[in-house]
Parts: structure tokens; C-alpha cells; sequence
């Protein structure tokens, strides 16, 4: 056995050990958790997408748990201001007497940050988290702090209280690696909530991977070979969500006004990756980055003022972009 | 595996080729000659070539990785090594090792079949059409005869028939040597044209080809005629017609309104043998205006009078200057027993009668009168071919009657309705000459009449009619005659020339497309009343 099937058998097994642990507390969710973790072991960032009282916060508090990792949680409300996520510099007092600035690091200065219902934040605070979901880093002031590594933020919203919120300007979308949808459970899914979270006991989530695990294995998703053609179906299918493109369907032509970024096409590849390893292979497919076109790509359209009134899904667009494309 | 299916396909498709061409073929023979060693070279080449062009074509090698990955589920497993394989040795990391690793072992298990399976062309159903076409091709090759055999062949195909019976050929013929003995000119090559014709109509021939040649025949041999002048013409004979039907009782019926009865047309004159039409029309219209033939009741009412089948004689075949004039209209007056001493004089008046759609023999003899001029050969020729293409135009009912008949032939209108009741003044036997003047038959007063019954039997040839006063026929009963019998007599005339005056001055007033002015005239030709001579 080579040292990369043995990399690759331990990389599956804290996949599963860690699916394992998410499944004590999340009930069902397959796929919600399969890309929570794709985009983990992307370097990428989630953002939440889904009604009150679905799990997001418990899922983001669960992968907490089984991650040896610092946590923080941000309640975003319209009061909250940059200070309070990146920190401020306080006067502090000296033993010797005399008094000194201190930068006393706000709550983004953690691996796993939750930015519960983000979009009720002004857009001000709300770029707050700019640079450093990008960059990975803080400006405060002349100085520059880098975030601990891993830096992964999970980002919650309610998509149907839109009274007193500010939707996520674009730039701030485009951070996102992913933007899941939190479906609502099924009907058995729905019983074995109940017996879980109302009976004497509630499962504990023990640690199933710690931080260098989690770099280990992003720097070996990072190391899948990707053959040309799947490559250009990358480009090509990003290249159809724009309205200019003459390979683009006639939905996007209709209600997109921009397309996704060349941002979007790094989110694809590099999920892809991640999708292809967990599946146990060590070549991207064509198959894998269709899987992770939607949850890459939903929030990177831009819709016209015809496709918003008309409430059009991106999904359905994305679904036309992909229709059209070689399988 | 390419090269056979490629094959297939040639096959089928040269089979479909080779079918539509028999078909064509099957339905005009003579337009559409069937290649029988072509069908065959067809059908062999076709998917050779096929094959050979599939074998020399070049393939690329992704799609068909992609579609060994696709039908063996390898998720691109195969096509990504093809592309990591061109990767230097020394750029290669673990992944791409172990991709082409992986992928060496996963083409061991690749099957050709699988990814390529036989695909039968289009299901059974095209397969069986294909079948079907190669059989179709193959029978119309070998088993269709040719136009040629067709012609000679006993059994004719559904485009051939006789379209003329051997009697009116032989009784054409033969006053068409008459014609050619009463003139001097030599003959021209339109007669000669004519004669190979009349050589083809002994045998079943295209019905369509055959009146085509006749009618560049018949204008080759009418220098100078011209629309203008037939139209001229059919005017004229309308005219003529009209003014006839217009006289007053005292002009168009001389004789008082009494029951008269006239032998008309007996059976085929023997050639040569006959008198000459214009000398019996002589004969008998003298009798027509005296008086004295038949008591005249002192009140004219409907009467029925019988006459020849052809109708009324022609205006312009007055033989004798010197004779009283004829009736233009109805019928002569004569008693019973003077209607028997005229029955053979009536029968060759009825040959040289009137009748639009009758035998034109008069037409043809019409020159032997030595008082008539010498009419030109063309014109002559032309009235034979008009004549023949009459013959043509029959129905076919009553051209299949007549070539199992022992008589002589005679026009429709002429023959016999044994359908008719005999209450509507038809016996059975007698002609069915209601029609004669374009109209639907005329209930006579006292048609069936008892005292019809001590009647002389007369030829088949002879015509019993009622006739009524009227106005004659409405508009849509002369349409409704012409659409059934034939386009002829004078009352179709008049309606035709009317409607034809109108569609020219609405192609000259309409914006109707050049292009199609041609079809509506083409229309009104076709439906052309027959030329009256």
C-alpha cells in the first residue's frame, strides 16, 4: 500500500468519523453535512440559508464540538459594529502603574466562527468580515493580525424575514464558498428529532479532529490532479452563466444580469476536489463538479430586475446551465 | 464494427433510393425508366463505400474514453489518465501515479461490446421498412414490364387502356381514306404522324400521351388557327344556335304539332356503300316544311316528335341551293308511314346531323358534295383529329359496351339507356337523347304513350325525343349535362362562353399572378365546349 492510499484511507476515515459524530445531533441532513464539510476541507466558507428552528445553528455548534478547534458565535444585530467582530484596542492599566493600548481581539479571532443570522447586521459590519474571510487576516488601525488557521466562518440567514435586514451586498457573497440551502426534515427525520432532543439525556459530540488533521487533509485536497476536459467544463459552465456568452441558455439571457465570478469557478474546482476524495477517488470528475456547481455558483448570479420580480430560483437557472452541458 | 454498421446503413439507405425509384417508376413507366442494373449496382456499392469511408475515418480518442467512462461507470477515469499521461515524468506527483495506476487497471476490465454495443438501425420497425424497400426495389426491377411491353403485353398496366374500340377505329379509318381519296394534295407529314397514331390506338396506349399528341397534331395541321378564331368560330355556332331556338313556332315548326316519327341513325354505313350525308339530308329536309305530310291542329300545344338522334341537321350542310330551307330547330314533320320511307334517308341524316359529340363522318365527307368547295387538307385533317380525340374522350362505360357490341359505334348520347324507365318517355332500347341539346332529359306530355307502341322497332341507332315548349334548360341543369354527358351543345356553349368572358376580364382586372393566369385559361380550354364544324 503507497503512502498515498494510505493518506487517502485516513483522510476517509475522518470523514466518517466525523459524519459519525455530526450525526449524533443532527438528525438526517446527509448532504447538508457532506458540503459543510467539503467546504471545510476547502478552505471555504459557508453561508446558511434557511428558516428558523431547521438546525443551522445546532449543525454549526455540533461541528464545533467535534472539531478541536476555538469557537466563537457573533449574534448579528443592527447595533453591532465592526468593533465588536474584530476587535478594538482598550486602555489597559500596568502592574507598574502606568497605563498601555492593548488590542483585545474580537470573536472572528477564532477557527470556527458562527455569524448567526448575518444579514440583520448593517452592510458596515457585515464588511467587516471581508478581508478577513479572504485574506485571513485583520486590519485594525496601522497593524495587521492574521487569523489562526483553520479559518472557517458559518454564516446563517433568514431568508423570509426581510423586514429590518440587509441582504449581503455582493462582494460579501462572493466570500462564501458555498450557500446551502437547510432543507426541512422529513417525517421520520422529523420523529427522531423529537426522541433525541426531548428525552432525559442529549448525545455528546466527542472531538474527532483536530487542527492538523484538518490542514493535513485540505493540503491534500489541494493536490488532486484535474485532466484539461474537466477543466474546460469548469469554464464552460461558468462561462454560460453569463448573458453576453453565446453558449448561455435562454434563462440567463433573460433574467441574469452577471454572471458568476472567476471566483466561482476556483469554488467549483476546489470542491470538487474535496468531493472527488471523499468519494475515494484521486481525479476530479466531471460528475463531481456538477455536484457542487449548485451550492457554488446560486449565490454568484445576479439577478435583473425581471428575474427578482418574477422571484426566479438561480437553481432553475444553474439546472439550464448544466442541462446544456456534456455530462 | 463500425465498417458493418456503416454498412447497414448504406444498405438501407440505397434500399429506400432504389424503392422510391421503382415506385416512380410503377406509377409512369413511360416517364420514369427503370434502372435495373443501376438499382442493382446501387444496392451493392452504396454499402461498400460506406464501409470504407467508416474504416479510413479517424477517430478522436477523448470521446472515446469519455464514452468507455460513461458505459462503465469509471467517472472519467480512463479520459483523465489520457490527459495526466501527458504530464512529465518528473511533474507527475502521487495522484497522477496513482490516477494512471488506476486507470491501467480499470482499461483491463474495458469491453468493446459494452461501450460500443450493436445498435440495430432505428428498432425493427426501420429495419423492417428497409427489408421491405430492398424487396420492393428488387420486384420493381424484375417483374414491372417496361412501357414498351406494356404497350404489347395482353395485360396493361393501370396507365394503359384501349382507348378506342376497333369498330371506331376501322369506321375512322376508313372515312379517313374516303377523305384522303377526295383530295388531290399529297400527304403531309402531320397524316402521316396520324397514322402511326392510329396504329398505336389498336393497342392499349397511354390515354394522356396519346390526346397530347393529337393536339399538337391537330395545331400543326390547322396553320393559322388560333384561339381567336375557334373562339370565333364557337361564337358563330352559338350564334347560330340561339337563333335557331329563338324562331317562331310558325319558322322552327312548319309542320303542325303532331306526333312524328323519324328512323334515325341505322347501323354503320358500309364504306363506300353509303350515300353521301348532304344528299340524304337533301332528301329529307324538303319533306320538312309541307304542310300536307301531317293534319296541322288549329292550336299548337306540346308535342312530342321524334327525330334522328343526332338532332338537327347542320345549317351549313344545305346540299341543294335550290331547296326550300331546312328547320333550324325541332324536328321534320312527317306521318308514320312517311317516316318509314325516310328511315334510311334519316339514318344518313343522322351521321350527318348535328351532334357535338357524335361521329363526325359527315365532317369528314362533307367534300365529296360537289357543291361544296374543296376545303384544305390541313383543315380537313384537323377535323379528323378533333374527331379522333372525341372518340377518345368517351366514357368508359360506354366504351367497354361498345367494344363487345356487334354495332356500329355510336356516341353515348346515341346509345341506348336500358337504366332509363320507361315511364319518362325512354323504351328500352331507345336512345337516351334527352341530353343531346346539354340539358337534363325532358319529360314529354305524352311521353310512354300507348300509342308509341305500333312505332316501327327502330335501330338502336334511333332516337326518340319529347319535346317540351320552354325556355329550355336552367343555367345549372345545362352545367349539370355538361359535367355528365360531355361539354357539348349550344346551350353549354352560351354558358361556357360566358363564363370564359368573365374569367378573362377578371385576369385582366384582378391582381391575380401572372403565374397563374396560365391555369385558368389552361381551365377553360379543357372544359371547351367541342367544336362544331
Amino acid at each position: 500500500m503507497t503512502e498515498l492510499e494510505v493518506s487517502l484511507k485516513r483522510f476517509q476515515s475522518r470523514v466518517d468519523a466525523l459524519r459519525a459524530e455530526l450525526g449524533k445531533r443532527i438528525v438526517g441532513q446527509r448532504a447538508l453535512i457532506d458540503s459543510v464539510l467539503i467546504a471545510l476541507l476547502s478552505s471555504g466558507h459557508v453561508l446558511l440559508e434557511g428558516v428558523p428552528g431547521l438546525g443551522k445553528t445546532m449543525l454549526v455548534r455540533s461541528l464545533a464540538s467535534a472539531l478541536e478547534l476555538s469557537f466563537s458565535r457573533i449574534q448579528f444585530t443592527p447595533d453591532l459594529m465592526p468593533a465588536d467582530i474584530l476587535g478594538t484596542t482598550v486602555i489597559r492599566e500596568l502592574g507598574t502603574g502606568q497605563k498601555a493600548f492593548e488590542f483585545e481581539p474580537g470573536p472572528v479571532f477564532a477557527n470556527l466562527v458562527l455569524a448567526d443570522e448575518i444579514n440583520r447586521a448593517t452592510p458596515r459590519t457585515q464588511s467587516a468580515l471581508l478581508e478577513a474571510m479572504q485574506e485571513h487576516s485583520v486590519t485594525i488601525g496601522k497593524s495587521t493580525r492574521t487569523l489562526a488557521e483553520p479559518f472557517f466562518v458559518l454564516a446563517t440567514q433568514n431568508p423570509i424575514e426581510m423586514e429590518g435586514t440587509y441582504p449581503l451586498p455582493e462582494a460579501q457573497l462572493d466570500r462564501f464558498l458555498f450557500k446551502l440551502h437547510v432543507p426541512f426534515p422529513s417525517h421520520s427525520e422529523l420523529h427522531e428529532i423529537l426522541e433525541r432532543t426531548t428525552g432525559r439525556s442529549t448525545p455528546e459530540i466527542t472531538r474527532a479532529l483536530g487542527v492538523s488533521d484538518i490542514l493535513e487533509m485540505r493540503a491534500l485536497v489541494r493536490e488532486v490532479p484535474v485532466a484539461e476536459h474537466v477543466r474546460d467544463h469548469v469554464v464552460t459552465m461558468l462561462e454560460s452563466t453569463h448573458p453576453g456568452q453565446a453558449k448561455a441558455p435562454a434563462l440567463v439571457r433573460r433574467y441574469v444580469r452577471f454572471g458568476a465570478s472567476p471566483r466561482g469557478a476556483q469554488a467549483c474546482l476546489l470542491a470538487a476536489k474535496a468531493h472527488a476524495l471523499m468519494a475515494g477517488r484521486t481525479h476530479v470528475a466531471v460528475s463531481d463538479i456538477r455536484d457542487v456547481a449548485r451550492p457554488a455558483l446560486r449565490h454568484r448570479l445576479i439577478l435583473n430586475f425581471e428575474g427578482d420580480a418574477d422571484g426566479i430560483d438561480t437553481d432553475k437557472i444553474l439546472d439550464e446551465v448544466l442541462a446544456q452541458l456534456p455530462s | 464494427m463500425r465498417a458493418l454498421e456503416a454498412a447497414v446503413w448504406g444498405a438501407a439507405g440505397a434500399a429506400g433510393v432504389a424503392a422510391g425509384v421503382a415506385l416512380a417508376h410503377w406509377v409512369s413507366p413511360a416517364h420514369v425508366p427503370l434502372p435495373g442494373l443501376g438499382i442493382v449496382v446501387l444496392l451493392l456499392v452504396v454499402p461498400g463505400v460506406a464501409a470504407l469511408i467508416a474504416i479510413s475515418r479517424e477517430v478522436a480518442q477523448l470521446p472515446v474514453l469519455l464514452a468507455f467512462d460513461r458505459s462503465h461507470g469509471l467517472s472519467d477515469l480512463l479520459s483523465t489518465a489520457w490527459a495526466l499521461a501527458r504530464v512529465p515524468d518528473d511533474r507527475r506527483g502521487p495522484f497522477v501515479a496513482a490516477t494512471l495506476e488506476r486507470a491501467e487497471r480499470a482499461a483491463a476490465g474495458v469491453e468493446l461490446w459494452r461501450t460500443f454495443p450493436w445498435r440495430r438501425p432505428r428498432g425493427l420497425v426501420w429495419l423492417a421498412t428497409a427489408v421491405v424497400a430492398a424487396a420492393a426495389s428488387v420486384f420493381g426491377a424484375t417483374s414491372q414490364p417496361t412501357a414498351a411491353a406494356s404497350v404489347a403485353g395482353s395485360e396493361a398496366s393501370p396507365a394503359f387502356e384501349r382507348l378506342v374500340s376497333p369498330e371506331q377505329l376501322a369506321s375512322f379509318r376508313a372515312r379517313l381514306a374516303r377523305l384522303d381519296a377526295n383530295t388531290l394534295e399529297p400527304p403531309t407529314p402531320a397524316r402521316a404522324e396520324l397514322e402511326r397514331i392510329l396504329d398505336e390506338l389498336g393497342q392499349p396506349a397511354d390515354r394522356l400521351q396519346v390526346l397530347r399528341r393529337l393536339g399538337d397534331l391537330e395545331r400543326r395541321a390547322r396553320p393559322g388557327a388560333n384561339r381567336a378564331e375557334t373562339a370565333g368560330q364557337s361564337t358563330a355556332a352559338r350564334g347560330g344556335e340561339r337563333s335557331s331556338a329563338k324562331l317562331p313556332p310558325s319558322a322552327t315548326e312548319p309542320a303542325p304539332p303532331s306526333e312524328h316519327t323519324q328512323p334515325a341513325a341505322a347501323p354503320a354505313p358500309a364504306e363506300g356503300a353509303a350515300p353521301p350525308a348532304t344528299a340524304a339530308a337533301a332528301t329529307e329536309k324538303p319533306s320538312a316544311p309541307q304542310p300536307s305530310a301531317a293534319p296541322a291542329p288549329a292550336v299548337p300545344e306540346p308535342q312530342t316528335q321524334e327525330r334522328a338522334a343526332s338532332a338537327e341537321p347542320k345549317g351549313d350542310d344545305s346540299p341543294d341551293p335550290g331547296a326550300p330551307p331546312p328547320p333550324q330547330s325541332g324536328g321534320q314533320s312527317t306521318s308514320p308511314p312517311a317516316a318509314k320511307e325516310a328511315r334510311p334517308v334519316a339514318a344518313s341524316a343522322s351521321r350527318g346531323g348535328k351532334d357535338d359529340n357524335g361521329p363526325r363522318g359527315p365532317d369528314l365527307e362533307r367534300n365529296r358534295a360537289p357543291q361544296n368547295p374543296p376545303r384544305d387538307r390541313g383543315e380537313n385533317l384537323a377535323d379528323a383529329i378533333s374527331e379522333l380525340r372525341d372518340l377518345m374522350r368517351r366514357d368508359q362505360s360506354v366504351h367497354a359496351d361498345l367494344e363487345g357490341s356487334d354495332q356500329a359505334p355510336q356516341l353515348p348520347r346515341d346509345r341506348p339507356d336500358p337504366k332509363r324507365d320507361d315511364s319518362k318517355g325512354n323504351r328500352p332500347g331507345a336512345p337516351n337523347a334527352a341530353y343531346a341539346s346539354g340539358g337534363p332529359p325532358q319529360v314529354g306530355t305524352e311521353a310512354g304513350d300507348s300509342k308509341n307502341e305500333d312505332l316501327p322497332k327502330l335501330p338502336a341507332a334511333a332516337t326518340r325525343i319529347s319535346g317540351v315548349r320552354s325556355d329550355g334548360p336552367v343555367r345549372s341543369q345545362v352545367i349539370y349535362g355538361a359535367a355528365q354527358r360531355g361539354f357539348a351543345g349550344g346551350d353549354y356553349a352560351r354558358v361556357h362562353a360566358e363564363y370564359e368572358d368573365h374569367a378573362e376580364r377578371e385576369l385582366e382586372s384582378e391582381s391575380v399572378p401572372p403565374g397563374y393566369r396560365g391555369y385558368v385559361r389552361r381551365y377553360f380550354e379543357a372544359i371547351a365546349p367541342r367544336k362544331t364544324p
